[in-house]
């Protein structure tokens, strides 16, 4: 893979030389952070979809607050402070699970379980990150919480590549199931849904795209891509087709001018800052949208 | 004809497929953790375009990195302390006394090496290019540091893009260098620059260990 | 005659914690028959129907005996838990429900007639691009209908709900599901209005946590019966 990226970035630069790309696009690291843009966008849009049809936005907020107790467990562990993905990957899929039989089994309204999980995970991620970095720069923290696109590697991108390809597939295949196990899960059993490990795989699968997406978009704002993308398209759509299209296209506008915008125009601010800006800005067109055409 | 009971939901599935994914997930992982520390352990390859400070580079040359190695440091603080902004080399020659730069007995001895600075600063990434060209190549080859790092907002966190330290340095015995404008891994990799990278004392004794 | 299913539940029983829902239930159900079921509201008959489909802890036995092999099962909720803002049309829902080919790629070709054929009888076509929280109750009715007819079902378990099916609605499900009937389906439909009961129900049974009559409606749905059932809902 590393040689394609390197076919990519080499293109760019002889597409700045010829004056077709803005200056900076010669510099590797902004290829990268572009390559990341386009990557997730048309997953975490696609997805969102069926975040927002099966009403688990908050779900995957805290799934995302989680990963900081995931990385500060990586780093205590011996993990390479930049990339502790093994200590990242398993403890979001654990605490998915876990969040998700706590849900079945306790009977306990949703939005209070999900505050607590959600407020937990955050607080106990917070302390020990603070723990584990007192030997470290502790600016990684920032970096972790609001994403650092700048920072990809060829191995972050190789990584979003394999876990958007696994999204998407899945995604593709048991859309159907996703969302009618949702609506209905007895109507989904009499189909022959096993709604119970569909359920499971779903919150596994947002787990992982979680964590893929957290170096690029940050902790923190993570949800907000597979969400208002998702929502900004609901305002204005009639159909599930479009509805999925619009999210996607609205997921990748906003990935891309994230990036390049504060950089052509040299604004200094974090890059998942700026996506979920552009992805709001969006949502409120689309609001507008609707508000006029309601009246 | 075909008869079907219809089973009654099963109870403990739930319970069961959570024990067994807690275990399987914190097991495969700490298998992970404990092969990556073990490759981690191996000592460092070197890539093709890269050659090892204390084996490849000789006399002269290695004096002349070990400088090197120690005056990127320094350029970094230096860098810092003007307000971000890159030390030109007379700085570094006569202000700071910063040796390779300097222009000393030593100096002489190893090539005489006539340094120049390549500032390419854009937006919040920082990014220089010090050349070093060796008047005498047979005293010593050319030298290149690449450093490259940005900032936050806040100014204050750092780090290479896309490289684990926020510099490089590189060596080349014939002398030629790509466009100034274009200088990066990819275009020195070409016109024959290698990387030179320094191996930690631990990854010596590793190396020593195994022959 | 075509595939159908003896239903068969013995001593059916269940409970939610302490509190005993279904009681020793013994229901039998022929295949070709309609058989209603009655009973007052919190009485158990959802229940029932999941216990049917294998979706509750249940304790007794429930044998399914189909007629040639295991046939298809369709089921009508009674309600849907769909978000209003969700950008679902009819047939979006209907794809859903039948295809594994994503919905948002459209109707599968091979559903593609069975789908227009089915909204055209249930009178829903013109409103097959309708957004599910534009159609009133009596019309999610039919769509819910619609999607258990494709493909054809062999047992079909409607939980209808209260006051939902407007009377158009009642005339189109009767013939549809009497066509079923005729190809020798099993249904099992959880009804209210005891009127169409008596005209349409080949069996009926009563269900409030335990079965309290149950046979041919002309002969089980005397006054005294209905009375001892409903008589707390007599003054609504």
């Amino acid at each position: 893979m590393d040689f394609l990226y390197d076919i990519i970035r080499h293109s760019a630069q002889n597409l700045v030389q010829a004056g077709a790309l803005p200056d900076s696009f010669k510099f590797a690291f902004v290829i990268n952070s572009l390559l990341c843009a386009l990557i997730i966008g048309p997953m975490l849009g696609a997805i969102g979809t069926a975040v927002v049809a099966k009403r688990m936005a908050f779900f995957s907020n805290a799934i995302g607050h989680s990963a900081l107790t995931g990385i500060a467990i990586g780093i205590m562990l011996g993990e390479p402070v930049n990339s502790p993905y093994i200590s990242l990957f398993s403890f979001a899929i654990l605490f998915a699970i876990f969040l998700n039989f706590s849900k079945n089994k306790s009977g306990m309204s949703h939005d209070t379980l999900i505050g607590v999980f959600l407020s937990a995970s955050l607080a106990i991620g917070a302390a020990l990150m603070m723990f584990a970095t007192k030997d470290i720069n502790i600016h990684i923290l920032d970096g972790y919480m609001f994403g650092s696109i700048l920072t990809a590697s060829n191995s972050d991108i190789n990584l979003l590549l394999a876990v958007a390809i696994l999204a998407i597939g899945a995604g593709i295949y048991g859309f159907n199931r996703t969302i009618m196990s949702g609506l209905n899960p007895a109507l989904a059993q009499v189909r022959g849904v096993p709604v119970l490990i569909y359920d499971y795989i779903f919150v596994i699968l947002i787990a992982l795209i979680t964590v893929a997406s957290v170096k690029i978009v940050g902790s923190i704002l993570v949800e907000a891509l597979l969400i208002i993308p998702a929502a900004a398209a609901r305002n204005i759509t009639r159909s599930l087709k479009s509805f999925v299209i619009l999210s996607v296209v609205f997921a990748t506008i906003s990935a891309v001018t994230g990036i390049v915008v504060p950089m052509e125009f040299k604004i200094p601010i974090p890059s998942g800052g700026a996506i979920i800006i552009c992805a709001t800005i969006i949502f409120i067109l689309t609001l507008l949208v609707k508000i006029v055409r309601r009246n | 004809m075909e008869t079907v009971i219809i089973q009654p939901k099963r109870q403990k599935f739930e319970i069961l497929f959570m024990l067994i994914s807690i275990v399987a997930i914190v097991g495969v992982a700490s298998g992970l953790i404990a092969i990556s520390k073990i490759q981690k352990e191996e000592s460092v390859k070197l890539k093709s375009y890269q050659i090892d400070a204390f084996l490849d580079l000789e006399g002269n040359d290695q004096g002349i990195f070990t400088d090197l190695h120690a005056a990127v440091r320094v350029i970094e603080a230096l860098h810092i302390e003007y307000g971000e902004r890159w030390p030109t080399v007379s700085e570094l020659s006569t202000t700071e006394q910063l040796s390779p730069f300097v222009e000393d007995l030593v100096w002489k001895e190893r090539g005489k090496h006539k340094w120049t600075l390549f500032n390419q600063d854009q937006g919040n990434v920082h990014r220089a290019i010090y050349v070093g060209k060796s008047f005498d190549e047979n005293a010593a080859g050319n030298f290149l540091i690449l450093s490259e790092h940005f900032h936050t907002i806040d100014g204050s966190y750092y780090k290479g893009v896309n490289k684990e330290f926020p510099f490089s340095i590189w060596y080349s015995k014939k002398w030629e260098l790509p466009n100034s404008s274009n200088i990066s891994d990819g275009t020195l990799i070409p016109s024959g620059w290698k990387e030179i990278i320094a191996r930690t004392g631990y990854d010596e004794l590793k190396r020593l260990g195994r022959q | 005659m075509a595939n159908g299913v003896n239903i068969k539940v013995e001593n059916l029983s269940l409970s939610f914690g302490k509190n005993e829902v279904l009681q020793n239930i013994n229901f039998e159900a022929k295949a070709g028959e309609i058989h209603c079921v009655i009973g007052p509201n919190g009485g158990g008959k959802t229940t029932f129907a999941k216990s049917l489909l294998g979706q509750t802890y249940h304790n007794g036995k429930i044998t399914f005996e189909w007629i040639e092999k295991r046939g298809i099962v369709g089921y009508v909720p009674q309600i849907i838990n769909i978000d209003k803002t969700l950008p679902v049309n009819v047939l979006d829902f209907i794809a859903l429900c039948i295809q594994k080919r994503p919905a948002f790629l459209g109707v599968d070709k091979k559903f593609k007639k069975q789908v227009d054929e089915t909204l055209d009888k249930l009178e829903m076509k013109n409103k097959s691009k309708y957004l599910f929280s534009e159609l009133s109750g009596g019309e999610r009715q039919r769509v819910l209908f619609a999607q258990a007819l494709i493909p054809n079902p062999q047992l079909l378990i409607l939980d209808e709900p209260m006051n939902s099916v407007d009377k158009s609605g009642a005339e189109v499900f009767s013939r549809i599901i009497d066509g079923l009937k005729q190809n020798g389906a099993t249904v099992i439909w959880i009804h209210h209005d005891l009127e169409q009961v008596q005209k349409i129900a080949d069996k009926v049974s009563c269900i409030n946590k335990t079965v309290v009559f149950s046979g041919e409606p002309k002969s089980v749905m005397n006054e005294k019966n209905l009375l001892k059932i409903f008589s707390s809902r007599q003054g609504e």
